[in-house]
């Protein structure tokens, strides 16, 4: 059986460190999930796994970079080919600065039936309270208020469903049931929460989360944090646990319910 | 016939070919089509490389078959003279959903001018600097803000809310057919209902004078209004204690005596309490109240036109 898989994130969310972490997970073969052969192409995640082994953390993925990597994994007794294109973040921040989608992407698409949409809340600016907002209402006519503008990040975020949906050609009129979203709150670490994945969700962005619930049936969308890698690697004692221990003791998911597991291959058995 | 799919005459061409195929080199569509194709140049927006049906940014007319081709758009007409607050209510509307509030039987299934929204929401955050809304001068501005709705029976509606200078509304109340308000005349044709804007601010300074204009549109709005809904949105409400008594009592009876299928509801967007009801959910309850007229509890909208609804923009854009 053949998986295609899209992880969607914006730069900086944490794709490269996950889909690494995983791999090593699964190399040791003592999580859910397991290789049942070897991986034929690893030069997706070669670099950042030498990071890791380090006990550093990657750098981003290259813009241009596209690669298709093949994780053959094995659960529950089922083997399964998954598919994973690893296109660099950068190149989401310019789908929707150009609002152009290139084929390998609408391919991507339109062949996966399993999306994670990796949000890392952190880089995102808090959500304003609107009793602070002040208006004032000129009577100078042709006067232009001249404000730098940036989309917010909520509204680029709806945006990009958007246009995934509309290359997947999904029948607005119905709330979709054929495909699986998985909503992915990454570097969990940094948000200090004991809250559940949907209600910090609704807290710093409820106009996505909306979005996302009137779109899809329930039974299709999920709230999963991560903390692919526990802690930031920028001090010397979280490098020296890495280097003693293996960067495979680290990481961890938060799912639905709020159960802090540390096996992060669960991720995608609960995104499949 | 030019504009449309020569095979099937309810294939949404422009805007998506009923065959799958690419509109431009559809056989069907160049069939009625290939001489326009050939001699017009394309439209600016197909210049750029995008390769989105939609560009975000608030529709003109010519984009409402964007929405229209998969159901036909509830239009709500925004009327009221030049700086009653009519794009800051917008403006107020969006960052409300943005940060949290809800339309009370809808829930928020997308938008096609996101980035319109969120340009009116940027303008409307940013504190204390002296932000403002002017009013545009150009009569012939008139764009439509977008959303998609569904309601609880996850029937989507799609809603589209009109954004036109006072001016065209002005110079519509003093003469129909003024060149000057083709954008006052669509909105009163095409909408399912109006939100019309009494501006507090206007009427403490104006008095008598300024009361007089909004009677003239709001009779204007009356005529052959075929019982679509009217809600009167007193904006800038926080000062509403300020009008002379008679002006306020003589206006408000007035209008309520113009129109039958009718509401009103205060807003401003300086809350004197927290939360204060004017600013947060008035501004939603707006929308609220003129969607529970128009469109039934099942689902399925009143025919408000007499004419062929489904048609409607076709019919328009073939003028």
């Amino acid at each position: 059986m053949s998986k295609k898989l899209l992880i969607i994130g914006k730069k900086n969310s944490s794709k490269t460190v996950f889909i690494t972490q995983f791999y090593i997970r699964l190399q040791k073969g003592k999580s859910k999930l397991s290789l049942y052969k070897p991986v034929e192409d690893l030069s997706a995640i070669s670099a950042a796994k030498d990071f890791l082994v380090n006990g550093e953390e990657p750098e981003p993925t290259v813009a241009g970079s596209n690669v298709n990597m093949l994780l053959p994994i094995e659960f529950d007794g089922q083997q399964l080919d998954l598919h994973y294109p690893d296109f660099g973040g950068e190149q989401i921040n310019r789908i929707l600065t150009t609002r152009e989608v290139d084929k390998k992407w609408i391919d991507a698409i339109k062949e996966s039936d399993n999306w994670i949409f990796f949000i890392r809340l952190n880089s995102i600016n808090r959500k304003r309270d609107i009793s602070n907002t002040k208006v004032t209402e000129h009577h100078t006519q042709g006067e232009k208020t001249d404000v730098s503008y940036a989309t917010t990040e909520q509204s680029s975020l709806i945006e990009l469903l958007q246009i995934f949906l509309h290359f997947k050609e999904s029948d607005y009129h119905l709330k979709n049931s054929k495909f699986k979203l998985t909503v992915t709150l990454t570097c969990w670490d940094e948000l200090n929460t004991s809250e559940i994945p949907r209600t910090i969700l609704k807290d710093q962005l409820p106009l996505l989360l909306n979005f996302i619930e009137s779109n899809w049936e329930k039974d299709k969308i999920k709230f999963i944090g991560l903390s692919a890698l526990q802690f930031p690697l920028t001090n010397a004692e979280n490098k020296a646990k890495y280097e003693n221990e293996g960067s495979e003791s680290f990481g961890y998911l938060i799912k639905e319910t709020g159960e802090k597991i540390t096996d992060i291959t669960e991720l995608i058995s609960e995104a499949l | 016939m030019e504009g449309k799919c020569s095979k099937y005459p309810d294939c949404p061409a422009p805007t998506h070919c009923h065959e799958g195929d690419e509109v431009a080199t559809c056989e069907y569509w160049l069939k009625n089509n290939s001489y326009k194709e050939t001699k017009k140049e394309k439209p600016l927006k197909e210049q750029k490389q995008s390769n989105l049906p939609w560009s975000g940014e608030a529709f003109l007319v010519d984009d409402i078959p964007q929405v229209s081709f998969r159901s036909t758009p509830i239009i709500l007409g925004i009327v009221g003279k030049a700086d009653a607050g009519k794009t800051t209510f917008l403006a107020m509307l969006y960052t409300l959903l943005l940060n949290g509030n809800s339309f009370k039987n809808f829930s928020f299934a997308g938008t096609k001018t996101i980035i319109g929204w969120d340009k009116l929401h940027h303008k409307l955050k940013v504190e204390e600097s002296d932000v403002a809304f002017p009013d545009p001068t150009d009569p012939k501005y008139h764009r439509l803000f977008h959303f998609a709705l569904r309601n609880n029976n996850n029937i989507l509606k799609d809603i589209l809310l009109s954004d036109a200078s006072g001016e065209t509304f002005s110079n519509w109340a003093q003469k129909q057919d003024d060149t000057n308000a083709e954008a006052a005349r669509w909105i009163y044709e095409y909408s399912h209902g109006f939100i019309l804007f009494v501006d507090c601010v206007n009427l403490i300074a104006g008095k008598n004078f300024a009361k007089t204009k909004i009677i003239d549109i709001a009779q204007m709005l009356k005529h052959n209004l075929k019982n679509r809904p009217v809600i009167t949105v007193w904006s800038k409400a926080d000062k509403k204690g300020l009008i002379h008594q008679q002006i306020k009592d003589s206006l408000k009876e007035e209008l309520a005596s113009m129109f039958e299928n009718y509401a009103e509801l205060d807003i401003s967007n300086f809350p004197s309490a927290e939360p204060d009801p004017i600013v947060h959910e008035n501004n939603l309850k707006v929308v609220d109240w003129l969607l529970s007229k128009s469109i039934k509890a099942t689902g399925k909208e009143l025919e408000v036109e007499t004419q062929n609804t489904d048609d409607l923009f076709l019919n328009y854009r073939r003028r």
